[in-house]
């Protein structure tokens, strides 16, 4: 099911379909927002995203992507966020950090693949489904549509179940990353 | 991470690019997503109590407990019909044929029932359960008591109506407990409520033929007499590997469904 069927359902009341969508874009959202605001903060905006996900998909109008429309939701969210912990600097400056692309650090971006290449071996035995998945995507840095060619499973299961694997990656790297 | 060659990390092209996504995925993995979860399942399931589930809570003196007994998928109203609706059949059956199905069809019931008690991926409550104060384990055997008592008043009841001999009536409660292990044991290791009720129903059918096989008897199997001890054994056994399964750092192991 694609992201547009998916938030259809969820407008029609359907609560695995809004579970499969946090799958989809939590991870994401979630290391979008990690930038600016501590892991806690992310989880409250997290949860008050998906909510009104849940609340606002009858409002949903179609003509763009749903990343873009659930992203529009989280950084109002992160906003509100900040409005009512008395963070005024970070309100007004948060629009523009999570729109403004990272500074860009090859050296870095190397390292992190290498801890990455590192991290596999916590993930079992070379023939474990999850690292294979890991080592695809994250390593060898290959498109999701070569992934999914590859495993022979829709991009929407990649993108499932790199949600699934994150909590054994995460133990894998040390908690945080 | 930056990215893949050619990729912007703007927020404008991440929110429509796939790719780009799952990269930036890895940059929060010190936010708890399963409780984010959680707290959002929280609300999204949040509905008004009921009589029932507010004397249960009292009764159990645990509101959280109380709602998950009410929530078990084997406890709902179309679970129980279609309980009494086979073993109404299995009534009809042992009048006809003079066979104990009743005593056959009770045990297969109650290890599916059991192995429903369970449910990651088939339960939503299961999940929100995850957010209460009582334990996983605490939750599951609330569960399995009351499904496992349901189901053998329910087969009780049928054996009463069918008549059965008496050593009958009372012979399939020990193939049940040990059927019902099973279908826990097959459920909570394979985090698969359907690998629960297919262990279960395997394994009854597989020691009913057998039995069958050697005395030409499909009694056989709830006549236990020499079969006492394996029925002991396999129970122990399947409840040490429940106890396994759900031991808080498996459970943390998210396996694929």
């Amino acid at each position: 099911m694609d992201d547009d069927a998916l938030l259809a359902a969820v407008a029609a009341g359907d609560d695995q379909s809004l579970r499969e969508l946090f799958e989809r874009h939590a991870p994401w959202v979630a290391g979008r927002l990690r930038r600016l605001l501590a892991p806690s903060a992310v989880e409250d905006v997290m949860q008050e995203t998906f909510v009104a996900i849940w609340r606002g998909a009858r409002t949903y109008q179609g003509g763009g992507p749903v990343g873009a429309w659930i992203w529009g939701i989280a950084r109002r969210q992160a906003a509100l966020w900040a409005r009512r912990h008395g963070r005024a600097d970070l309100e007004r400056s948060l629009e523009t950090m999570l729109e403004r692309p990272a500074a860009d650090d090859p050296a870095a971006a190397a390292a992190n693949r290498a801890d990455l290449a590192q991290a596999l071996d916590g993930l079992g035995p070379e023939a474990d489904a999850q690292r294979e998945l890991v080592r695809l995507v994250y390593v060898e840095d290959r498109p999701l549509a070569d992934v999914a060619r590859l495993l022979g499973v829709p991009e929407g299961t990649v993108k499932s179940r790199l949600f699934t694997v994150r909590g054994r990656l995460r133990a894998a790297l040390g908690g945080g990353y | 991470m930056g990215g893949m060659h050619g990729h912007s990390d703007g927020a404008a092209h991440v929110a429509t690019c796939a790719d780009c996504q799952a990269r930036a995925g890895l940059r929060g993995l010190d936010v708890d997503l399963n409780r984010v979860w959680i707290g959002v399942a929280g609300e999204v399931w949040a509905r008004e109590v009921g009589w029932v589930e507010r004397t249960a809570g009292r009764l159990l003196r645990s509101p959280g407990l109380a709602r998950a007994l009410l929530t078990t998928p084997s406890l709902l109203l179309s679970w129980l019909l279609a309980s009494v609706a086979v073993l109404a059949i299995g009534v009809l059956a042992t009048h006809t044929s003079g066979e104990p199905w009743v005593a056959l069809l009770a045990p297969g019931l109650a290890g599916a029932a059991i192995a429903y008690a369970y449910g990651p991926g088939i339960d939503p409550a299961f999940e929100l359960s995850r957010s209460m104060v009582v334990s996983d384990r605490v939750v599951l055997l609330a569960r399995g008591l009351a499904v496992f008592a349901l189901n053998a008043l329910l087969g009780l009841a049928a054996s009463l109506v069918a008549g059965q001999a008496v050593g009958l009536t009372w012979g399939w409660l020990v193939p049940m407990t040990m059927v019902s292990a099973l279908g826990l044991a097959g459920a909570t290791l394979a985090r698969s409520a359907n690998t629960g009720v297919a262990v279960a129903l395997a394994g009854w059918a597989m020691i009913v033929l057998a039995g069958r096989a050697e005395t030409r008897d499909l009694a056989a199997a709830v006549t236990p007499g020499d079969l006492l001890p394996l029925y002991f054994v396999g129970t122990a056994l399947c409840l040490v590997a429940a106890l396994y399964a759900t031991n808080g750092r498996r459970s943390e192991v998210t396996l694929w469904r």
